[in-house]
């Protein structure tokens, strides 16, 4: 992962570009400024937890500091921004992702006598890999599912993060200036003309 | 939270005016009728859970900003092959799924409709392709759409598409090129985005795509021919009124059963208006959950039944080739070879077309249908810049156990939740292995490397049925219920099959056609 402090001068520069349109440019701003206070939803061994999961199925270490996805996980929970469905066997999502973490570190502690956070990353994904096949053993639901969910949702926290887009070289957000370049010919001599 | 109700909109109608017809959505089903029956002087009122967006404004080129064009009321979901809802399928705002619409309109063809005829499984459609034919080419005037003409597939057309194809992205290039190699006949596909700048009557001039890619995302543009930019603006200027934030729960009847008011929830609380007709237009979930609730349209006790949601295994790869894969229509090349494979072991088909992808949207895919995680995700999602899919949209064989019912809890309304239950039957399952054979093996005469698959299913089709009668129908021929002579309904959910091709065309198509049977009923009343 390049440099962070690169990165986010490439991205305050893109922000900062005519590039972008207005409502494009706001809600890029908000996310790239967005910080997290105390947890609304999670406990502090929950945070933990859901901190340390999230490093090893998105290991970015660079970036992680500057990206908290645990305090964006738990926000988005916490304001009930549902996604439109969930399993019928899984319980409601607040619930459902507090208890896979539960789980997660009981069997860390019962495994390692040692919590989840405090693992060596190979025993975290040795856990995870497990929870991943549906290993866990969670109260009132799919051990699988929970993973599932909780991948995806981090996940799309994490790629919806302007520094993230930047730093993947995706640049479809700048699109202000009209009509773009489409075709492989195309794509590539744009590309050339942006080289430095 | 209550409001007053003095600073509501200026309305045309009042709740105690006796409306000729209220329609209850604003999508690919309910536009259509909402513009039709203005046009003919009846007076009418569109109920639309959602907003109205003024795009330019509204719409960022994000994806987590545009999640508000999605459905998010919760559904639950069970069977062996779980759906996912929210940005799977529904949308919300004036203009319903078409917001996030691919924009890709290809036709049915003729044998979709026959499907047990030809196979003796699946259902008949009471009406034949050539009922819509003439709406098709009506429909494809209206939105602007793109293709090539000749269309390769299917019968000879009288008319043409209205503009030339839109260009071709990197994934359509590429899949062109494993195509050739597979001797497979691909075409740039159909797309409900314009070309050219396009001019229409009572709308202006709506602009040329500039390949943003966003469609799934809500356009900004106007270039795609979303149902907010076509037919709702002929609607209003035909004088319809449209009611924004407003959540039908609910029927008034008279002694006859007949419907008398729509019972509907906006900010200022419960409300109420009268009418003469009813045009149900929610979508395959809330249709048949509105009916549910009310213990509505159901003798046939098919309400709810046969869900259905089409095959749609999507293969990515990894290209040598500079992609940039938001560029240009998601879906910019067909193929309909597949449409009836010779030798296949199932019934029906499925056709072919290139992906593109915004970055959120690929990341999750793979991280809930390949579980993909760690320096792995990392690695991968790094050559974003360099990846391209294709995918199949195939036919899904109506069953009676895929469907729709009512959970015992209740939603921030207070409304009981739906819940749909779906597995993929014998026929899918032989669908999807047939195609995935063959989308491996054109992604790998490509170029791909890396490839990954995306299992899944798409669209909400089917749970009330039309057919030829009411014992194992919930309407007719005309949308019309067998139960209650005044209620419509004009959706994906009264699909009898799935056919084997996207569906918002043929929607649209089919609520002209439903829109004007009822015209000339109410002109030929004494």
């Amino acid at each position: 992962m390049a440099d962070v402090v690169d990165l986010r001068a490439r991205t305050e520069r893109l922000l900062a570009s005519d590039r972008l349109t207005a409502p494009t440019r706001a809600a890029l701003r908000a996310r790239l400024d967005r910080r997290y206070d105390a947890p609304r939803l999670f406990d502090a061994v929950q945070m933990q937890t859901l901190g340390a999961v999230s490093a090893r199925l998105i290991p970015d270490p660079d970036l992680a500091a500057a990206i908290d996805l645990a305090g964006a996980l738990d926000a988005a929970l916490a304001d009930g921004e549902g996604d439109g469905w969930r399993y019928a066997d899984a319980p409601p999502d607040q619930r459902m992702y507090a208890l896979g973490l539960d789980a997660l570190n009981a069997a860390a502690l019962d495994r390692f006598a040692s919590p989840f956070s405090d693992l060596e990353p190979a025993n975290q994904d040795g856990l995870l890999a497990n929870a991943a096949e549906g290993g866990l053993d969670i109260a009132g639901g799919n051990g699988g599912r929970w993973f599932e969910e909780l991948l995806c949702a981090l996940v799309e926290l994490y790629y919806a993060h302007p520094l993230v887009q930047v730093a993947i070289g995706y640049d479809g957000m700048a699109d202000a200036h009209g009509v773009q370049a489409v075709s492989l010919a195309e794509v590539a001599k744009e590309d050339a003309s942006l080289a430095p | 939270m209550r409001h007053d109700r003095a600073q509501a909109p200026a309305r045309r109608f009042a709740d105690s005016d006796v409306v000729d017809a209220v329609v209850i959505g604003t999508g690919a089903g309910g536009g259509p009728i909402l513009m039709r029956l203005a046009e003919a002087g009846l007076s009418v009122v569109a109920l639309e859970a959602g907003r109205r967006w003024t795009p330019a404004h509204d719409f960022a080129t994000d994806e987590q900003a545009q999640g508000a064009l999605f459905w998010t009321d919760e559904r639950l979901s069970a069977g062996r092959d779980p759906l996912a809802f929210g940005k799977n399928n529904s949308g919300v705002g004036v203009g319903g799924s078409t917001l996030h619409w691919t924009a890709y309109a290809p036709r049915a063809q003729p044998d979709d409709f026959r499907l047990h005829s030809e196979f003796g499984v699946g259902r008949d459609w009471p009406i034949g392709y050539e009922a819509l034919e003439p709406y098709y080419a009506e429909v494809e005037r209206r939105l602007g759409v793109s293709g090539p003409t000749p269309y390769p597939w299917g019968p000879p057309r009288d008319v043409g598409y209205p503009l030339a194809p839109l260009p071709l992205n990197g994934a359509a290039e590429l899949m062109a090129r494993g195509a050739d190699a597979l001797g497979l006949k691909t075409s740039p596909a159909p797309n409900a985005a314009l070309s050219g700048t396009y001019y229409q009557e009572g709308i202006g001039y709506r602009p040329a795509c500039s390949n943003r890619g966003f469609c799934q995302a809500g356009c900004s543009t106007g270039a795609k021919g979303s149902v907010d930019v076509t037919f709702i603006p002929l609607a209003l200027r035909a004088g319809a009124e449209l009611r924004e934030e407003s959540f039908a729960t609910g029927f008034e009847r008279d002694r006859d059963g007949a419907i008398s008011a729509v019972l509907y929830r906006d900010r200022w609380g419960d409300q109420r208006q009268r009418c003469r007709h009813v045009f149900l237009c929610a979508g395959a979930v809330e249709s048949p959950r509105l009916l549910l609730l009310n213990e509505l349209a159901n003798s046939s006790g098919q309400v709810g039944r046969n869900f259905m949601a089409h095959p749609g295994l999507q293969v990515w790869g990894v290209f040598d080739e500079l992609i940039k894969p938001t560029r240009g229509m998601p879906g910019g090349l067909i193929s309909e070879d597949t449409h009836r494979p010779k030798g296949a072991d199932f019934a029906g088909g499925y056709l072919v077309q290139s992906l593109g992808v915004m970055p959120v949207t690929y990341a999750g895919q793979l991280a809930r249908s390949e579980k993909l995680w760690g320096p792995a995700l990392i690695q991968h999602m790094a050559q974003f810049n360099h990846i391209a899919g294709v995918n199949i949209l195939g036919d899904c064989l109506p069953h009676p156990d895929n469907r729709l019912t009512l959970s015992d809890e209740l939603d921030g309304r207070g409304l009981r939740k739906p819940s749909i239950t779906f597995s993929n039957g014998e026929n899918e399952r032989r669908m999807d292995a047939h195609a995935d054979r063959l989308l491996c093996a054109l992604w790998t005469a490509a170029g791909a490397r890396e490839l990954k698959k995306v299992k899944r299913n798409a669209h909400t089709l089917g749970t009330c049925r039309m057919g030829a009668t009411g014992d194992d129908a919930v309407v007719d021929a005309d949308g019309r219920s067998f139960d209650i002579d005044n209620l419509y309904i004009c959706d994906n959910s009264i699909y009898p099959s799935a056919l084997s091709v996207n569906p918002a065309l043929t929607q649209m198509a089919l609520s002209l056609r439903v829109a004007d049977r009822f015209l000339s009923r109410q002109r030929s009343r004494p």
